[in-house]
């Protein structure tokens, strides 16, 4: 016979676990939280570049290497949604957007993407946060969202 | 003897129960404090 001590405990666990998973389920359903993607090696993401492809929408192809981000400043718009496409043209290094749910790897030879929506105008950075060399701490980039216009 | 075996039957972990409540509390607390500050940056 199992003890009233461990139906409550087996209970208790139950209901905590299926919070958890509601939790997870209605951040990715509702609020759109997504992970980000590696897309097969191309040699054309290794060219840094942003593409403007709708008044509010962007491609932005980030290059890191030893020791910079290039594009290094990115202007858009408010309101934009920006489909950001990382490589490496070295090593390993680190791509976190300040208060955005961004952290990646660029890793040499391979593609990560991610997508972001930047609603709120003001200055983004973006730091390497994965030691690269002797120049890391200066490794910085910034998206720039500004209001009305972009540049 | 069997003044004994009425306490052990009667014993309750209090102070491990209360442990375990509180170790709970504090993941929830730290789980949802992640949780929703990446609600808010999304």
């Amino acid at each position: 016979m199992i003890d009233k001590s461990e139906i409550r405990i087996l209970i208790a666990t139950g209901i905590i676990t299926m919070l958890f998973i509601f939790s997870i389920l209605y951040a990715k359903n509702s609020k759109n939280i997504d992970l980000p993607e590696c897309l097969p090696y191309n040699k054309t993401y290794e060219e840094p570049k942003i593409v403007k492809l709708d008044s509010n929408i962007y491609q932005v192809y980030v290059v890191a290497q030893m020791w910079q981000f290039q594009p290094a400043q990115i202007y858009i718009p408010v309101g934009s949604t920006v489909d950001f496409y990382l490589t490496s043209k070295d090593v390993v290094h680190g791509f976190d957007i300040y208060e955005k749910n961004v952290n990646m790897m660029a890793v040499y030879g391979g593609i990560n993407k991610t997508t972001v929506k930047f609603d709120e105008p003001g200055v983004y950075k973006i730091t390497c946060h994965e030691y690269c060399g002797v120049g890391h701490q200066n490794m910085q980039a910034e998206i720039i969202v500004n209001y009305p216009s972009s540049k | 003897m069997e003044n004994n075996n009425i306490q052990q039957n009667e014993f309750k972990p209090k102070g491990a129960i209360a442990f375990f409540i509180l170790l709970v509390a504090l993941g929830l607390i730290i789980w949802f404090g992640i949780y929703i500050l990446m609600l808010q940056r999304s």
